[in-house]
């Protein structure tokens, strides 16, 4: 496998001398409406955002996947702030930017994962940034929490595999739509998300139950079900920001659709 | 027991032409740092405020509470239009109308519904009326009689709750350790939260107990508000004149000799 033109492992000797420009309001995300989330994150995210399942973009098999909302629309993130967003937390797949995990390029093994480094992006800067190694080429403390970040999404990408195995396995997730009502009383619906079912979750027997509890799986089930209350929060912030004109709204959880197969 | 002088039970006689202004910034609580909720409120109140156990002065009991504020009389989610949260509690809500003893009956126990008539929104021109022209409860008055209603009947679950909690052991001091710019770490003490390695290791006959009692939930639920310390701290960096370098949650302030308890 071989990364993108843009992408390039870091290395001293080839970015020895580049900078990261500080990004307090994440500008690179201020156009997303959706970030995925990793499961040890959870907590966090759920804090402040709701996290749901939807269907990953062009992914093979329909891979499902959670995400916390910032938007209702493509485009629109109602948490950005010029100043910090208005959050107690930012996901990891936001903070790791303009990093991200990529294949070595500097040796022969094809399936080596390093540090990479999104070279085109504008906070990769030459002066006025923070520096990525010492005069004396060793890592900095910037560069090192930056390992930290892609380590545990790469960890925490594995656990939410395992976790997302065992969703469909019990087949626990269900639709979940967004009726947003203008004040001209005209209606959309925000579809193509789902749900943990509360129901399904309840009508597990003991030994499935005790198995997603030693695993820390039936927290995390009850975390992304309490999430969807930080609509509520979006819808505020959408509304502050005069989003359509401002809008009532009501979420369903559940309705009369199908939940798509297991992946 | 006695009610307070300024809290009677409402009577459609007494309280005939009465009214109820409503308070968007629900003021009376502009000073208090927390509230009593129900169980049916953790989700709701856990996604702005941190959730914790505080034992109430005078009481031996845990009582589930919101946080709105590090110390006594200060509330960092107050805002003049609407609080800083997605949720205000349910009680906060019902105000001037409380839950109280019966002062027309002898029944010393005996509960009912009350009017905090020292409330500045309790007048005769302006807001809700209590009972109509021929004195039966309005819808105002009815909503506020099934909301309390709910309350009253949640508190027993409440009680079953920290029972089972209890008899489990699996309470345990939460502190959060202020640290300001040039003075010492200061200690916030008096909360509990529930010890999450416990709860995860317990044995499965308990756990059944509490997951068919809809308790496990309700326990990773407080167990996560816990994070809403940062969105407590966030807001007290933008109201409260303190400048705090640092602050961390301690869940094991018992290692200390000196714990809260």
């Amino acid at each position: 496998m071989k990364n993108q033109d843009n992408i390039e492992t870091v290395d001293n000797k080839r970015h020895g001398k580049l900078k990261i420009k500080l990004n307090v309001d994440q500008a690179q995300a201020r156009d997303q409406n959706l970030v995925s989330v990793v499961l040890t994150e959870l907590n966090a995210c759920a804090s402040n955002f709701a996290v749901v399942f939807i269907e990953v973009p062009e992914s093979e098999n329909k891979r499902i996947r959670p995400v916390a909302v910032l938007g209702l629309r493509p485009g629109e993130n109602v948490y950005y702030n010029e100043a910090g967003w208005d959050t107690t937390y930012i996901p990891l797949m936001v903070q790791r930017y303009p990093f991200i995990v990529g294949f070595d390029d500097r040796v022969e093994d094809p399936n080596q994962l390093a540090t990479c480094l999104i070279r085109n992006s504008p906070m990769v800067v030459e002066a006025d940034g923070i520096a990525m190694f010492t005069e004396t080429g060793e890592e900095t403390d910037f560069l090192k929490s930056r390992h930290q970040i892609l380590g545990e999404i790469f960890e925490g990408e594995r656990a939410m595999d395992d976790f997302m195995q065992r969703v469909h396995k019990y087949d626990l997730l269900t639709p979940l739509e967004i009726i947003l009502q203008a004040k001209n009383g005209e209606m959309r619906k925000v579809t193509g998300m789902y749900t943990i079912s509360m129901q399904k979750l309840k009508e597990l027997g003991p030994q499935v139950t005790q198995e997603l509890i030693d695993v820390e799986f039936l927290p995390a089930c009850y975390l992304i079900l309490g999430s969807l209350f930080q609509l509520h929060r979006l819808m505020q912030l959408r509304n502050k920001q005069n989003v359509d004109g401002g809008l009532d709204y009501r979420i369903d959880v559940g309705p009369q659709t199908q939940p798509p197969a297991a992946a | 027991m006695k009610n307070r002088p300024n809290i009677e039970s409402v009577d459609k006689n007494r309280h005939a032409g009465i009214k109820v202004r409503f308070d968007p910034d629900y003021a009376h609580m502009k000073t208090q740092n927390l509230s009593a909720i129900t169980m049916s409120e953790i989700t709701a109140a856990g996604s702005s405020f941190p959730v914790v156990f505080v034992k109430l002065p005078q009481e031996d009991e845990f009582r589930l509470v919101a946080m709105f504020g590090l110390t006594q009389g200060e509330n960092v989610y107050y805002h003049e239009g609407g609080w800083d949260a997605t949720y205000v509690p349910l009680t906060i809500q019902t105000y001037p109308l409380v839950i109280g003893h019966d002062d027309r009956t002898d029944a010393p126990d005996q509960l009912t519904v009350c009017i905090d008539r020292n409330s500045a929104r309790v007048n005769q021109t302006e807001g809700d009326a209590l009972f109509d022209a021929k004195g039966d409860a309005t819808e105002f008055m009815k909503s506020r009689l099934m909301a309390l209603h709910d309350v009253f009947e949640e508190e027993k679950r409440a009680w079953v709750f920290i029972s089972k909690l209890r008899e489990f052991d699996l309470l345990t001091p939460l502190e959060v350790v202020v640290k300001p710019v040039g003075r010492d770490v200061r200690r916030i003490t008096g909360m509990w939260t529930l010890n999450r390695i416990k709860l995860l290791n317990l044995p499965a006959a308990q756990l059944q107990e509490l997951h068919k009692q809809n308790f496990l939930s309700a326990c990773y639920l407080i167990l996560s508000a816990s994070f809403q310390f940062h969105r407590l701290m966030q807001l007290r960096r933008r109201k409260v004149a303190e400048n705090v370098e640092n602050y961390w949650i301690d869940l094991e302030p018992q290692q200390r000799p000196a714990a809260n308890g």
